[in-house]
């Protein structure tokens, strides 16, 4: 690999062209190499001065020594005596003496210079101007005129002097004044410390301490009392007012917020009044006056308001109300001013509407109903000789006649009906039998509340089966269409249409049986109960017994004794073979019902798998719950429909076309055209025209297909549901009827002999 | 005046001259005249260490002697 390089000329000639600055070809000037260089000078530079050092110290030592030698020149302790007077004590202490007087002056004089200089300092400049803007601690009050007070600085801490500066007092009068204060505070602590109000903060302006009550004033603790030296004498310079003017300067250096305090204090209202003070039950004259002041303009409104009669009820409940309104008499009032007699007037007419107006809940009634029933019957009981036409005496009726029908059809119609005969001739007897009933249903209505009401319902159902009859017997030359009963009629017209429809299913086998087990039970209640009032009978007597024979003086202690175990153990074998023969015919009743989440009553089937599916916690899935469904709509839509009739009024229709027509048949198609041509209305068609025969003597037909249909259709009477006998057919009109219980209608072919003709649809 | 060579072990390796306060891109500049390549397309690397055009050798401490590898892009 060749290695290309450049020679410096070259690359110099290259940077060059590149602008750059031409490469430093000569020896590195590394940084180590300055570090050296830069020691080197350093170490130098300390010789330098370490030298110079050495040379000043021994000039300055030489220079030491001279000065040395100076002092010490001259005489030394031991020559000076050779020097004066040679040992001479008198001289030199006449000498040193000299010596020390001339020093003392010497200090005298300096320090009276010195002094002399403080006092020319101070003194000439000292006058009644160094005073100006002292405060003085004192009310300027407290001062007479013409008296001599001699001022001294007050003691304060220095942080204090700082704050508030300078302030003179006079010891005296601040001795008297802590004195003054002290006395104050001792008579104070004897009054009751606590007051309710903490109003001190604001009549005082000061917030108290904790237990200011046993606080004594140590120094001078004084208030804004004081005043300021100089302040006025500069305002108005001169003359006597300068004093006042001073304290009203003062004045207006004292804050706003005491200010405001004191105009507070001026204008004080008392807030204390009689808290006792009872509501009387009498006053006088004045007092009721001032109380009950009553204002024309209020009565006014009051009556205004009482026109507004939709607001009565709420004004009558206000419990805020302090004068309670007086109620309005309407008798008393006295119809003077025409607003009042209008307002009276609405009120009187209003309670007459309430009264008529009454909203009747379905309970009320029920209890009206209940009580004019009550009523009604006692007025059947107490008056038995006019001839009274009621519901009660109607309906009685209507049971009587109906028992003579229905009763032989049913085995057990009550349940103590031993001296009842098969038929029952005249309604009295039937009413008394209902009576019975009742009074019977009173007397044990606890045990069986289920029977009576069945008891009940039976007599009913055969009053309104009975009425049906008589109508249907009424109509039956007209109706095809029979009007269903109405259930506003009554409980008896409802069972009627529930009936028809199939939604009650009467004369089961099963139900049959279980009324008569029903029967029995309460027989067997009965006899029990029997059994059990003569054993207890039985018992009172045998105790009579034992107390007649313990009056018997022959009877001895152990003879009772013996009788008594004897008695008891006779009367317990008597209670066991009570009690066994007692449940020999025990026949208890039970009926298990199930019923689902919405009510509905469930065979035993659907039982097992509601319980299933509560144990595992699943359900059915949602194809099978909805088919589920659809049969339970299916039959809710059946209930609620028209028993007679397609819900389309097919049969009214063709009646109808029947009446219009004018003949006894319906022409539905002709060949293979589903509708009959204008033309062709007439009856004179024969051969490919199918004729559909309806009237009142259909019901012939009716029961083969009424069977089909169980639970549209039930038959407890024979003529009640005659007029059923609707086959379906197409309508003049229209194409195709079909309609939902159609696979019904197919399950049973060959039962309708029309069947083949036109296509047998109904709902 | 340090001396670093370049190699892009492709058959171009080259020995420059330059300053040790020269920045990369002048560095960069000088191989592209010794090479004849543009400059813009030289990348100088260390190992995974891409060197920058604005700073110094000396900051990259890049002595004398030493080899730098050579990229295009």
């Amino acid at each position: 690999m060749a290695e290309n390089s450049a020679t410096i000329e070259e690359t110099n000639r290259m940077r060059l062209k590149l602008g750059l600055k031409p490469l430093k070809v000569g020896p590195e000037t590394s940084s180590t190499q300055i570090a050296e260089d830069n020691m080197k000078r350093h170490r130098e530079d300390e010789a330098k001065k370490a030298h110079e050092d050495k040379v000043k110290s021994r000039i300055a030592k030489s220079k030491n020594r001279l000065e040395l030698n100076k002092t010490m020149s001259g005489k030394g302790l031991g020559e000076a005596s050779d020097d004066d007077d040679d040992g001479d004590l008198y001289k030199w202490t006449m000498k040193s003496r000299k010596k020390e007087k001339e020093r003392q002056t010497a200090a005298a004089a300096k320090r009276e210079k010195e002094l002399q200089e403080l006092d020319d300092a101070y003194q000439g400049e000292y006058d009644e101007d160094q005073l100006t803007g002292l405060r003085v601690g004192h009310d300027m009050s407290d001062f007479a005129e013409g008296e001599e007070r001699i001022l001294t600085l007050k003691d304060s801490t220095i942080l204090e002097n700082e704050e508030e500066g300078d302030e003179l007092i006079n010891i005296q009068m601040t001795e008297r004044q802590r004195l003054e204060k002290n006395l104050e505070n001792k008579k104070k602590k004897n009054r009751p410390v606590y007051s309710a109000y903490d109003d001190d903060e604001f009549t005082s302006g000061k917030k108290k301490n904790l237990l200011s009550q046993y606080d004594e004033v140590l120094g001078t603790e004084q208030g804004n009392d004081g005043f300021v030296i100089g302040k006025a004498r500069k305002i108005n310079r001169g003359g006597a007012g300068d004093l006042a003017g001073s304290s009203s300067e003062n004045n207006g250096g004292l804050s706003a917020k005491e200010i405001m305090n004191r105009k507070l204090k001026e204008s004080a209202i008392a807030l204390t009044y009689n808290k006792t003070q009872q509501a009387q039950d009498y006053y006088t004259k004045d007092e009721a006056e001032i109380t009950f002041k009553k204002s024309k303009k209020k009565k006014k409104s009051r009556s205004r308001k009482t026109d507004n009669w939709d607001e009565e009820g709420d004004q009558d409940g206000d419990a805020m109300e302090v004068e309670k309104p007086e109620p309005v008499d309407i008798s008393e009032l006295n119809f003077v001013d025409d607003e009042d007699l209008q307002a009276s007037l609405a009120k009187a007419r209003r309670l007459a509407t309430k009264k008529t107006i009454k909203k009747l809940t379905p309970e009320q009634i029920a209890k009206n109903l209940a009580e004019s029933k009550a009523m009604e019957v006692e007025e059947d009981f107490s008056e038995k000789g006019g001839l009274v036409i009621s519901d009660v005496s109607e309906f009685v009726s209507n049971l009587a006649s109906s028992a003579v029908q229905v009763a032989p059809a049913r085995p057990t119609q009550t349940k103590e009906d031993t001296p009842e005969p098969d038929s029952i001739s005249s309604p009295a007897v039937a009413q008394k039998a209902q009576e019975d009933t009742v009074m019977e249903d009173t007397k044990e209505e606890t045990e069986e509340d289920s029977f009576r009401s069945r008891t009940r319902a039976e007599s009913e159902e055969a009053e309104d089966i009975a009425m049906v009859n008589n109508e249907s017997e009424q109509a039956e030359p007209e109706t095809v269409l029979a009007e269903e009963p109405l259930v506003s009629r009554g409980l008896g017209s409802t069972l009627a249409l529930l009936k028809q429809k199939g939604a009650l299913e009467m004369g089961n086998a099963e139900q049959v049986e279980r009324s008569k087990v029903q029967s029995e039970r309460a027989k067997w209640l009965a006899d029990a109960r029997l059994r059990e009032a003569r054993l207890a009978k039985e018992m009172a007597q045998a105790k009579a017994r034992d107390k007649d024979k313990v009056r018997d003086k022959n009877y001895s202690i152990r003879d009772r004794d013996r009788d008594r175990e004897y008695e008891n153990q006779r009367r317990e074998q008597q209670l066991l073979d009570e009690r066994e023969s007692r449940m020999k015919n025990y026949q208890p009743d039970i009926k298990l019902e199930y019923i689902d989440d919405s009510g509905n009553r469930l065979n035993t089937k659907e039982a097992f798998r509601q319980l299933s599916h509560a144990f595992h916690g699943k359900t059915s899935g949602k194809m099978k719950t909805e088919k589920r469904m659809k049969k339970l709509e299916d039959e809710r839509r059946l209930m609620s429909m028209s028993s007679t009739d397609t819900p389309l009024g097919m049969a009214s229709a063709f009646q109808e076309r029947q009446k219009a027509a004018g003949s006894a048949h319906i022409v539905l198609a002709v060949g293979n055209r589903n509708a009959v041509p204008a033309s062709l209305t007439s009856s004179s068609f024969g051969g490919t025209t199918s004729t559909l025969v309806s009237g009142s003597g259909s019901g012939t037909m009716s029961t083969a297909s009424a069977k089909t249909q169980p639970s549209a259709f039930s038959a407890p009477s024979q003529n009640a549901q005659a007029t059923m006998s609707i086959s379906g057919v197409h309508a003049p009109n229209r194409e195709k009827v079909t309609f939902g219980l159609k696979r019904k209608a197919d399950a049973a072919p060959g039962s309708n002999p029309e069947e083949t003709a036109p296509k047998k649809t109904r709902n | 005046m340090i001396e670093v060579i370049c190699n892009d072990r492709l058959g171009k390796k080259v020995r420059v001259k330059c300053n040790g306060d020269d920045t990369v891109g002048d560095l960069k500049k000088l191989i592209a005249a010794q090479t004849g390549t543009n400059w813009e397309k030289i990348v100088l690397k260390k190992w995974y260490t891409i060197y920058k055009d604005h700073i110094t050798l000396d900051d990259y401490e890049i002595h004398d002697g030493m080899s730098i590898e050579l990229y295009y892009n």
